[in-house]
């Protein structure tokens, strides 16, 4: 029998803003751990998320950049799922309403172009960094959470099957 | 000199007259807090020590001859979700039991500004969900018009304080009827503002798209006061709302003549408490008298409202109490691993309230189940919005009781919780509708428990469901009796 790969990637992507996506906390790596935290992306009781402007821009311009179309109604949504690095235990992220949808990115492969299509690309907050004591979660006597990374802001890239 | 059964605006000109100290009024309630927070139990901490010094840095000010402002060194309490930095905030739940927050609400921070006493953090239903405060973790609090009545909930503490005298003035939220419905049990004034009208900002959250935060009070003129001070656009919070604040005490004229009051016929049905319908109906004709113009209007979808809000406000709820897991605050009892140590502390700390409504929220959002119970109730939710919208087309504000009967005994309803929900069905249609809600008193029960008349406005109209409030105020002599409690009463 014979077998055809078919791949699609989904990649996370930074992106190079000052301060996170809901607070106005520093994203610069490798500061002291737990120091580029506040109320908002520690997840405190109480607190609420105010959408950093030049976050949406980033995104909006990586649609540009490869041919989406930009939605210009976009919600975030809640993913809920249990983990010590997620404060709130759900990650803002985007669902059924993304900031860009159906682009390309056309590639050069042995002189042929090939088009890779873009399903999405939306915007979501990083979780912390967990450190255990052993190898993972599961055989560590304890581990250790930094925030710093919370709330960092990412685009989610989906591409569609035709690698 | 007895102070503690005098409203905020009295004390303020006693205070700029100098006739009396803020140290000698802060003393005076709390003396009042220890003749009588044994049977009334209203706050679940207390902060005296932190209370007398702003009280004598007030004094000092007024000493120096500085304008002072309205709450400066009035003492109030704060219900114990809202954030206070440095002062434990429990929610009046377990899970909370040690919480100190390393921020403040926005709210506090702009009360901060006018320099009021803060004597402690009021008793509420856990995390806000309740209709009588008996889901309070730690005790529950008492009516100190009946001891043995409830104070209604969540925002029983703080009703509860404001109608005792431990607390001249308070803050409370409302989701589902929490700051109304107390108000209205407890013989005070509580208001809840527009969606968006206060900074949610610090408010522990329990349902996103309904809380509100607001001010329980004396009388009309107080609860203006505190409006001006907690309202307004926040940059923390995102749904709060850009529109301009009116100066709320321009609202306290006696005049409606002309206002149109809508009396919605879904609020009057056949079996409800005859006590409550006479009070609130004997308002509306004092309203008639006065000028006002009473037009029956139909609010159809009141019916659905009561099961929509019992799906959205659990959804919300379900993913907003995600957080609490032991993990980085509050308590945590631990496991094997890390799932049994989040599984642990919910399991131990969360009261059964709570974890009810955490289930059914999960439940209605749950794959399968999603579109006939969630999505259906958002749907609904806008047919309840609209029919306010409709209804406001012809009338200016809507009137109709806060609860739908005179507060009940403790334990009463407490083994029936589609019961008690049956309690929030005069105010929970608007907050699906995000509109503003006064309650003020208007009679007695014939066991001379409160019964309050709720008067609901246009989304950010609080001006006029003030000035209605005030005018029948000023033509009745509730907010001078108080609940007769203690030795001296």
């Amino acid at each position: 029998m014979k077998y055809e790969a078919v791949i699609g990637l989904e990649i996370h992507s930074e992106l190079k803003t000052k301060t996170k996506i809901f607070c106005g906390c520093a994203t610069t790596f490798g500061a002291e751990q737990n120091t580029h935290v506040c109320p908002v992306c520690l997840g405190l009781p109480g607190v609420l998320p105010t959408v950093n402007k030049r976050v949406v821009e980033f995104a909006i311009k990586a649609g540009l950049a490869t041919n989406c179309t930009i939605n210009n109604y976009s919600k975030f949504d809640r993913k809920n799922y249990y983990y010590p690095d997620l404060p709130k235990n759900w990650q803002t992220s985007q669902y059924d309403l993304p900031i860009a949808e159906h682009g390309w990115v056309d590639i050069d492969i042995e002189g042929e172009k090939k088009r890779v299509r873009l399903t999405r690309i939306h915007m979501e907050e990083d979780a912390g960094k967990l450190v255990h004591s052993g190898t993972n979660i599961k055989d560590s006597a304890t581990s250790n959470v930094d925030y710093n990374r919370t709330g960092v802001p990412l685009i989610e890239i989906v591409s569609e099957p035709d690698m | 000199m007895r102070l503690y059964d005098k409203p905020a605006h009295v004390l303020h000109d006693m205070l700029v007259k100098k006739e009396i100290t803020s140290v000698e009024l802060t003393k005076d309630v709390i003396s009042r807090i220890d003749e009588v927070e044994d049977d009334v139990k209203a706050y679940l901490s207390q902060t005296r020590d932190e209370a007398l010094k702003q009280a004598e840095a007030a004094d000092a000010r007024i000493a120096k001859g500085e304008e002072i402002s309205f709450l400066e060194g009035i003492p109030g309490a704060i219900k114990d979700n809202i954030c206070t930095k440095g002062i434990t905030t429990t929610c009046a739940s377990k899970i909370l039991e040690h919480f100190v927050p390393p921020y403040n609400a926005t709210v506090m921070e702009k009360l901060q500004k006018e320099h009021p006493v803060i004597l402690g953090k009021a008793n509420m239903d856990e995390f806000a969900m309740g209709g009588s405060t008996e889901n309070s973790a730690y005790y529950p609090t008492h009516n100190p018009w009946n001891t043995e009545c409830v104070p209604g909930g969540s925002s029983g503490g703080s009703a509860a304080a404001v109608a005792a005298g431990t607390a001249i003035w308070a803050l409370g939220s409302d989701t589902g009827g929490s700051i109304r419905h107390p108000a209205s049990f407890c013989g005070v004034v509580g208001l809840k503002p527009t969606y968006g009208r206060v900074s949610r900002y610090g408010l522990v959250a329990y349902a996103s798209s309904l809380d509100q935060i607001g001010p329980l009070t004396r009388d009309v003129t107080d609860c203006a006061h505190v409006l001006n001070v907690i309202a307004g656009l926040d940059e923390m919070d995102s749904t709060s709302s850009a529109a301009a604040v009116p100066d709320y005490t321009k609202s306290l004229v006696e005049d409606v003549k002309g206002l149109k009051i809508g009396l919605p016929k879904e609020y009057f049905t056949e079996g409800m408490d005859s006590d409550v319908e006479k009070a609130v109906r004997e308002a509306i004709g004092k309203f008639k008298e006065m000028g006002a113009e009473v037009i029956d209007i139909s609010l159809p979808h009141t019916d659905y409202a009561i099961s929509t809000y019992y799906l959205i406000a659990p959804a919300e709820a379900a993913t907003n109490l995600e957080r609490y897991d032991g993990v980085s605050y509050g308590e945590r009892v631990d496991g094997a691993d890390v799932v049994e140590l989040m599984t642990n502390t919910r399991s131990a700390k969360f009261g059964e309230e709570v974890k009810r409504r955490i289930m059914i929220g999960n439940y209605a959002l749950s794959a399968g189940y999603y579109d006939a119970y969630y999505l259906k109730a958002l749907k609904v939710r806008t047919l309840v919005q609209q029919d306010y919208t409709e209804a406001f087309q012809k009338v200016d504000v809507i009137m109709a009781p806060t609860a739908p009967t005179p507060a009940f005994k403790i334990g009463e309803m407490i083994a029936d919780p589609l019961q008690m929900y049956l309690q929030d069905i005069c105010t929970v249609p608007l907050n699906l509708a995000g509109l503003p809600g006064i309650s003020i008193p208007c009679g007695y029960s014939s066991k001379h428990m409160p019964i309050g008349l709720q008067i609901i406005g246009k989304a950010l109209d609080e001006a006029t469901i003030l000035r209605a409030a005030y005018t029948y105020e000023q033509s009745q002599n509730f907010r001078n009796e108080m609940a007769q409690l203690g030795g001296e009463n």
